[in-house]
């Protein structure tokens, strides 16, 4: 949840100011290691979780072995991170969980992004009540907490991972709108904008061709740290038990379903744990490195 | 910053809160079931249900529902509980110490690790400790509450018994066992809070120490720590306050998951009952509480920037 | 908290308790009110209990009987009429002296001990437990209590000690209802009518204990009530009760030593507790259990093959086991074998290769049994429909989906019929209320809305049954016809205990925690 709050408020009130002072020169990463190794473990993840049904593993909602066998060597595949309280393959559900969560990130964060990004380049651009209309809708998605609009909207249908898409994507639209907008703002009165509109160009023409293309690499540029974010929130509603239904796997619903048995099967809160912790840091640090490159307002 | 200027801005806040209250009356009318299955028990029938529906209420159309709530709470009675039959007021202000003092304990502790964190940081900007130092807050920032709280509450409550596992200490029972109740929670929350402040402070203060003041500080022979706290750690702190003042208002319904596994009484688990007990009224009360004070820190911090900090006044944007 | 925690010493005594336990001849074998350590009780201190859920109000007409739900917040507060033997049934009065019927089941008289009052000073009468009876009974109120309160046709005041009341339908063990619903509970009538919130924060009862402060979502504080009819009890000064859901939450208070004692309904945190060394008190283990019931009277399940191919196909251990971690038990009856109404074992294991049959010819009807099973968001009912799920995944032709709401969606489909399978729960000690108004046709709470004029018939007989042998062969019959209809499959017997340090805990009904005997060891 947090993140998407630190993006309102760089993409918000904060930046909006911070913009005017001096751009601080971005810290030179030539080459970052953490950078690396985080695409290196982004792509494993797609990479595995994308061909997981050809991998040697079991389905996830049948028993590879007896219940809370623990992770081990020597057991075959199935049983490398262990059984769940079934006797389900971790290793099986970690992966398949991980569609779940990549699927729900992307799927929410990339189409939140085209609508987000449009209503911020009209408000931004038109200004007057299209702005006022936009703004205000934003303003009220963002005063609403986040958790308790996701956990409304759980209440009112049910939950499924076309739902859950829906109401993760309601939640990120308000800070593509603030950063877009705050970009349009920024280029909409710069001289080769106001040189386009002198030479006869339409309003469509002048923001596809001259301020989409700019705004579009900043306002992407947070994309990965929407998507950790999403992936987070969704773990959050798994974990108050309204996710995505079973037998699905998610990671939050493995973290949720495991924390009883820590006392004797840690693993079952460990594993997934670690792989949520490692797949929100590297899409953070790759958000981050992507907007020190891309982001002009972006201050470090 | 004028008048009409601040005006606006203040009635822009009116139609945001309208808009958010509005949406959870919308919202919670779709839901399935009702308080009515609640109050009822499994000894509810459909008539009796129906019966009760009536009798609170439920069946009015939203709007008829939320123009009578608004009537009521703009003369400040936010209703009654359909579910406990308190004054929704009441049951604020008896839940928000708890959430107040997660929120501004969890900021506390995120701000004794991000200063030193920054200050470190932007001692020498672009060194291996601005790196290491970064990379620690931006995994703080990828522990998420829900991984964080169990394997807190096991290791350092249940092993090591260092803190209650779980409930409230009242503040009124001492402030030792308050804060020993409320130091595990805060720090659940905190981890998430650190590098949104390291991030900024690191930022202003490496800006800051590029001024031309800081280097005639430097050009005199004042130490580097000393300048570092004297003359840049206190105007960098200014947007330091915006971003603790901007994030106490949203933690106030950002501690859900926190409270919810700790077993906390605050504004969050209280919601989080409400929402699945269908007690709309309360969630109602709750949410627009929240946005009201969410809304005002913003409009506050919006208006207070420009009136304060010398370095941005001569340029606000509406 | 009262108690304050001293870490040191709490694990030197759970260091003791696990050597003992270790030794390991000493293990009482279970029963009894967890009277272990010296007889004598000891007066004063108050006890830090955790809960399984918080009330919503503490009008007694909202209360249920369960330890689950709040028996212990009702009987603290206002003591009880009367209790029953948690397994043979038998009543034993309490405040009131006697309840007899005087005609075979339609006129009751009960008579109260002399000089009830309640903590406020005035007279528990007869015409207290009237004002009371007669709200319970109120279609205005609509109290869940009504589900039994209904039956009760008149309320006279003979005398300022007995009450007449007369029945709808015919009970002879109607003494059986009062100890396990809500009628056992009387408030002061005078209190009641202040309205809800005014009750709630100075409910006036007769019981053991007085609500001094109830903070919602924390704490609830009780003090001893100096007035208490049965003296010298309560031996304690107070209780601080407090309520978490999540049985391993509760358990992990507990242990760390933040609660002196814990209700329980988990078997997994029962064995946690008796490796850890830890006391278990009154095991509670009625009739029935967690069951997950079919709405018969919709489609698929209306469908008596559909029931039965679902039951046969789900192996219980296998369920067990994804839930309790095996620790808990499969019901082969509804009756536990130490009921009296226990004959045998009526209700059938799994039969993997008759499911399939069926599963196979339902599809070659061209309807391939598909369904939805809506799950309470508690961690036990996920698990029992996962590993359902898990189970029928094995099987040909058949389509299992999860519909998991949170509590008001899915208490708003059991209660509404609105539902396919849902997960429910059946227990009872006495066969009278609870299993005739889980399985008679026009009962509220027969929530499979099975409908069968033979069990209709037996239930109706059995009511007014004089002696005991017809009585059982009544519920056989009953038995049978469960096993032959499948409204519902028992996964699980209910077991519940209270853990913890905890001395002199009472039990009777279906979980209903008594505590005016309770102390604390100094």
């Amino acid at each position: 949840m947090t993140q998407i709050d630190y993006l309102d408020q760089t993409g918000g009130a904060l930046s909006e100011v911070v913009q005017s002072e001096p751009v601080v020169p971005v810290v030179r990463r030539k080459r970052s290691v953490s950078v690396g190794l985080s695409w290196s473990w982004l792509v494993l993840v797609v990479v595995l979780a994308a061909l997981v049904p050809l991998l040697p593993v079991s389905d996830f909602d049948v028993a590879a072995g007896p219940p809370r066998t623990p992770p081990g060597f020597g057991n075959g595949l199935d049983l490398l991170l262990g059984t769940d309280n079934f006797g389900r393959s971790e290793l099986s559900r970690i992966l398949y969980g991980a569609r779940v969560s990549l699927v729900v990130g992307l799927v929410a964060g990339t189409v939140a992004f085209v609508i987000g990004t449009f209503l911020g380049l009209l408000a931004g651009y038109f200004g007057r009540w299209v702005d006022a209309v936009i703004t205000y809708v934003t303003d009220a998605l963002l005063a609403f907490p986040p958790l308790i609009l996701l956990l409304s909207i759980s209440a009112v249908t049910k939950p499924s991972l076309f739902t859950l898409t829906v109401g993760l994507t309601i939640l990120v639209i308000p800070s593509f709108v603030r950063l877009s907008r705050a970009n349009t703002i920024s280029w909409r009165s710069r001289e080769f904008v106001r040189a386009a509109r002198n030479m006869g160009a339409t309003s469509p023409r002048i923001i596809r061709r001259e301020i989409l293309p700019n705004v579009l690499p900043t306002v992407a540029s947070y994309l990965p740290l929407v998507i950790a974010s999403l992936i987070v929130a969704e773990g959050s509603l798994s974990f108050l038990g309204l996710g995505i239904p079973a037998p699905t796997p998610s990671w939050g619903g493995m973290i949720a379903a495991g924390k009883d048995s820590l006392d004797d099967a840690a693993y079952l809160v460990l594993v997934p744990s670690v792989v949520v912790f490692l797949t929100v840091f590297a899409l953070n640090q790759i958000g981050d490195s992507l907007r020190a490159r891309f982001d002009r307002t972006a201050s470090d | 910053m004028t008048l009409s200027g601040t005006l606006r801005k203040v009635a822009r806040s009116v139609l945001v809160v309208l808009l958010v209250t509005f949406m959870v009356v919308a919202l919670l009318s779709l839901a399935p079931g009702s308080v009515a299955t609640i109050i009822l028990g499994p000894a509810a029938t459909p008539e009796s249900v129906a019966a009760l529906n009536e009798e609170l209420g439920l069946n009015d159309p939203v709007f008829v529902q939320y123009w009578d709530w608004l009537v009521n709470a703009l003369h400040g009675d936010l209703g009654t509980s359909l579910l406990t039959d308190l004054p929704v007021t009441e049951m604020i202000a008896d839940r928000l110490p708890v959430t107040l003092e997660l929120a501004l304990l969890a900021q506390v502790i995120a701000l004794g690790i991000a200063v030193p964190l920054a200050v470190a940081a932007a001692a020498r900007p672009g060194s291996v400790v601005d790196r290491f130092t970064s990379a620690i807050a931006s995994a703080s920032l990828s522990i998420p509450a829900f991984v964080a709280a169990p394997i807190l509450v096991y290791f350092l409550a249940l092993q090591l018994d260092l803190f209650p596992v779980s409930g409230w200490n009242d503040l009124s029972e001492g402030l030792g066992p308050n804060l020993e109740s409320a130091l595990l929670p805060a720090f659940a929350i905190a981890l998430a809070e650190i590098a949104a402040f390291q991030r900024l402070l690191r930022t202003d203060l490496v800006s800051t120490l590029r001024e031309d003041y800081i280097a005639a500080a430097r050009a005199k022979g004042m130490s580097p720590s000393f300048v570092m706290m004297r003359h840049a750690f206190r105007p960098s702190s200014f947007s330091l306050i915006t971003l603790l003042a901007i994030s106490t208002g949203r933690l106030l319904g950002g501690t859900v998951i926190v409270e919810t596994l700790f077993s906390l009484p605050g504004l969050g688990s209280l919601v989080v009952n409400s929402i699945t007990a269908r007690d709309v009224v309360v969630v109602q009360g709750v949410v627009a509480f929240i946005a009201v004070v969410y809304v005002a820190l913003n409009t506050a911090v919006d208006l207070g920037y420009g009136l304060l900090d010398p370095r941005v006044r001569k340029e606000v944007k509406a | 908290m009262p108690r304050r925690r001293n870490s040191l010493l709490v694990l030197a005594v759970t260091t003791a308790l696990a050597l003992s336990a270790c030794g390991g001849s000493d293990d009482d074998g279970g029963g009894g009110g967890g009277s272990e350590g010296s007889g004598e009780p000891v007066a004063g201190g108050t006890a830090a209990i955790g809960m399984v859920s918080e009330p919503r109000t503490l009008d007694p007409a909202y209360l249920s009987n369960n330890l689950t739900t709040n028996s212990l917040v009702g009987n603290a507060l206002y003591g009880q009429l009367v209790t029953n033997d948690p397994i043979t049934g038998e009543i034993s009065t309490s405040m009131a002296e006697s309840v007899e019927t005087t005609d075979g089941g339609t006129t009751y008289r009960l008579v109260l001990q002399e000089g009830l009052t309640f903590s406020d000073g005035t007279p528990l009468d007869a015409a207290a437990v009237q004002a009371n009876w007669d709200r319970d009974r109120s279609i205005e109120l609509r109290a869940p209590v009504i589900a039994v309160a209904i039956n009760i046709k008149t309320t006279t005041v003979v005398d300022p000690q007995t009450l007449e009341f007369t029945l709808n339908s015919p009970t002879l063990a109607f003494d059986q209802t009062i100890a396990t619903s809500a009628l056992n509970w009387i408030g002061s009538p005078a209190a009641l009518e202040g309205g809800q919130a005014a009750f709630d924060a100075a409910p006036i009862g007769a019981g053991p204990f007085v609500l001094e402060t109830w903070n919602r979502g924390g704490a609830m504080e009780l003090v001893k009530n100096e007035k208490y009819w049965d003296a010298p009890k309560p031996y304690l000064d107070g209780l601080t009760l407090t309520a978490q859901n999540d049985a391993q939450q509760r358990f992990n208070t507990l242990q760390s030593g933040q609660a002196d004692a814990i209700l329980n309904n988990s078997p997994v945190i029962t064995s946690r507790a008796e490796e850890a060394g830890i006391t278990v008190a009154v095991p509670s283990e009625p009739n029935g259990g967690s069951t997950v019931v079919f709405q018969t009277q919709v489609a698929p399940f209306d469908d008596p093959r559909a029931r039965e191919a679902v039951y046969k196909a789900i192996d219980l251990d296998v369920v067990q086991s994804a839930v309790f971690e095996g620790e808990g038990t499969v019901p082969l009856s509804l009756f536990g074998e130490d009921s009296p109404f226990y004959t045998g074992e009526y209700l059938s294991g799994s039969d993997p290769e008759r499911a399939q049959e069926l599963f196979d010819e339902l599809a070659d009807e061209g309807t391939p049994l598909e369904f939805t099973m809506v799950t309470f968001p508690t961690t036990e009912a996920l698990a029992v429909a996962q590993s359902m799920q898990s189970q029928l995944a094995a099987f040909d032709n058949v389509t299992m989906e999860i519909d998991n709401r949170d509590f008001a969606g899915a208490q708003g489909a059991l209660v509404g019929g609105q539902f396919q399978a849902s997960i429910a729960g059946l227990q009872f000690v006495d066969p009278e209320p609870q299993l005739y108004s889980g399985l008679y046709s026009t009962s509220f709470l027969n929530f499979s809305k099975i409908s069968d004029p033979e069990i209709d018939e037996a239930l109706d007989a059995a009511r007014v049954a004089t002696d005991d042998q017809s009585r059982i062969e009544y519920y056989t019959t009953v038995e049978e016809r469960v096993g032959e209809l499948y409204p519902f499959i028992i996964w699980s017997a209910t077991r519940e205990n209270v853990l913890g340090d905890l001395q002199g805990v009472g039990l009777y009904g279906t979980g209903s925690v008594l505590l005016d005997g309770a102390w604390l060891e100094q």
